[in-house]
């Protein structure tokens, strides 16, 4: 007597299982962006991943969310050439008054040459004052460096820079 | 002696409305997941610290989200505006949520006249 198809269902599978990650608060890519999907550090445990720069240009489109990033908002430190690439110093700011809504909500961090490009994400306040942050990573090879802000009010800011790296980190 | 196993510095006093930097340093292999064993077969499993809070008088000031890259024994340092005299703690989560914490007193005074 099932007469139901999973066409008639009106609810796809995909649409099932989407909805349920969306629902654990899981990062949903969008369907053009399956294919990366084992480069993003959320979904990944343990299994070795060649590098790719193309993938990891994909992962910071899907932060700009196709907004157009401004240029200078973004003070990036970073050294130009590393020797080792083990422990890279990064200390960046963003131009901002931090008062109203002129803070920034999330700064990303990439390096595009590395098996898994996220770094880190920093989310602040109105109550941090400053966004003057410093760091250190890991790069397993010569690339380039890109930090995207996200401001509350919508603007997006990207910074990038090229870091030579002599002698790569295991992994990274 | 080893050194400690999660470092937190602030400075000692500072006037109010003021941005201060909170240092913290973390004693932890941050292993990546990507690399293999001497003998070239097993991966090593990822045990990072992924993810640390910043309260500062209970409250949630800052938040950080690690990822495979970040290196090890972790040095993270960000500001934040002084309010008022209280305590300023850092908590690190692990992959095996697994929460360490350190924590610090900062003393506010009132901003010359």
């Amino acid at each position: 007597m099932n007469q139901h198809s999973p066409s008639t269902r009106g609810v796809s599978r995909r649409g099932v299982v989407t909805g349920a990650l969306a629902l654990l608060g899981l990062p949903v890519l969008p369907a053009w962006a399956e294919g990366i999907r084992n480069r993003v550090s959320m979904f990944r445990r343990t299994f070795p991943v060649q590098p790719d720069v193309a993938d990891a240009e994909v992962l910071v489109d899907i932060v700009l969310r196709g907004r157009t990033p401004e240029p200078d908002l973004i003070d990036l430190k970073l050294p130009v050439l590393a020797e080792n690439g083990d422990s890279i110093p990064l200390t960046f700011d963003i131009r901002c008054s931090f008062e109203g809504n002129d803070w920034p909500k999330t700064v990303h961090v990439f390096v595009l040459g590395n098996p898994f490009p996220e770094v880190a994400r920093y989310h602040y306040g109105p109550w941090n004052g400053s966004a003057l942050t410093e760091m250190r990573f890991r790069m397993l090879q010569t690339s380039d460096v890109v930090l995207v802000a996200e401001m509350v009010d919508g603007r997006a800011a990207t910074a990038r820079q090229n870091v030579e790296v002599l002698l790569g980190a295991c992994g990274g | 002696m080893a050194a400690p196993l999660r470092r937190i510095h602030v400075p000692r006093s500072v006037k109010r409305g003021e941005v201060f930097e909170v240092r913290t340093l973390a004693r932890h292999p941050m292993e990546s997941g990507v690399r293999f064993s001497t003998d070239n077969i097993v991966v090593i499993p990822r045990h990072i610290l992924q993810e640390v809070k910043a309260f500062y008088n209970d409250r949630l000031v800052f938040r950080a989200e690690w990822f495979s890259s970040v290196s090890s024994n972790p040095y993270l340092s960000f500001r934040v505006k002084a309010v008022e005299s209280g305590e300023v703690r850092v908590v690190w989560i692990s992959d095996y949520n697994v929460h360490t914490s350190a924590s610090t007193m900062i003393e506010v005074v009132a901003p010359d006249p």
